[in-house]
């Protein structure tokens, strides 16, 4: 069933989808996030095998979690894809950044990538650097 | 940007000589996966793989961001791997982009950015 008013999008609030132990530590994590930058757009933790969101952030509706949260799951698999067929000549993945005009996309895989937290920040309020830091400290 | 176009073997000899560290360099077709031009400092690195899962990166990126509607354009793509920093840097219209991966100890995002931004804009 689809019914809009139950999948409307609860606005500057944490939500988390289910009361298990990934969840608690996803919510630790994104509240972590949002200590360290408070104005951050969207923040979310999605399981990588299935693509659904464990716990996320959203400061509007144009940045709904549900709507990549497969797509980038998929993106992560072609990564492990590529990795596996030798493509890279390198160790494991650590971060994935996007650079878009004003804003910054950030990826990072947790838990030998079994989850990924997925970050969106205007590049006014941080810069790269920041946010792979603040990533890194969070997830880690 | 200036309007000079640039082949992609020009532009892959270019990014050779600013940067002889790197570990590999590649101007890559979208539409196939194909490397147009392309080097390697590494011996055993298969260039036609990397591109092939390069292009699937830059379209499985670009249909995540398109989702989201937001009517910006994606200016690069990272991708930080223990000791390597990989690149990917779109032309102007889509329809190419340039590879870049370094060793993080020798180079560092910016130098690798600056370089690929450089070349992106005459790339043709």
């Amino acid at each position: 069933m689809n019914l809009p008013f139950f999948n409307r999008l609860p606005l500057r609030k944490l939500t988390v989808a289910t009361d298990d132990e990934m969840a608690k530590r996803s919510k630790e994590v994104i509240e972590g996030l949002l200590r360290d930058l408070p104005d951050l757009l969207m923040a979310c933790v999605v399981n990588t095998q299935s693509g659904r969101v464990v716990a996320s952030y959203t400061v509007s509706n144009a940045y709904n979690p549900n709507q990549i949260s497969l797509r980038n799951a998929k993106l992560l698999r072609i990564m492990d894809e590529a990795l596996a067929a030798k493509a890279w000549a390198g160790g494991p993945l650590t971060d994935i950044s996007v650079i878009l005009e004003d804003q910054l996309h950030h990826l990072r895989p947790m838990h030998n990538g079994k989850w990924y937290c997925f970050l969106a920040v205007h590049t006014a309020d941080a810069n790269l650097g920041i946010a792979k830091e603040i990533m890194r400290r969070h997830t880690s | 940007m200036s309007a000079v176009t640039v082949s992609p073997k020009q532009t892959v000899k270019d990014i050779m000589a600013e940067l002889p560290t790197l570990l590999a360099v590649a101007v890559v077709e979208v539409e196939t996966g194909m490397p147009l031009a392309s080097h390697a400092n590494i011996a055993d690195f298969d260039i036609e793989t990397a591109a092939a899962y390069n292009t699937e990166v830059v379209k499985a990126k670009l249909k995540a961001i398109k989702a989201l509607n937001l009517n910006q354009t994606v200016q690069d793509i990272l991708l930080t791997l223990t000791d390597q920093l990989h690149l990917l840097k779109l032309s102007p219209n889509g329809d190419k982009f340039i590879y870049l991966a370094v060793n993080s100890r020798d180079t560092n995002l910016a130098q690798a950015r600056q370089i690929v931004k450089m070349h992106s804009g005459s790339l043709n």
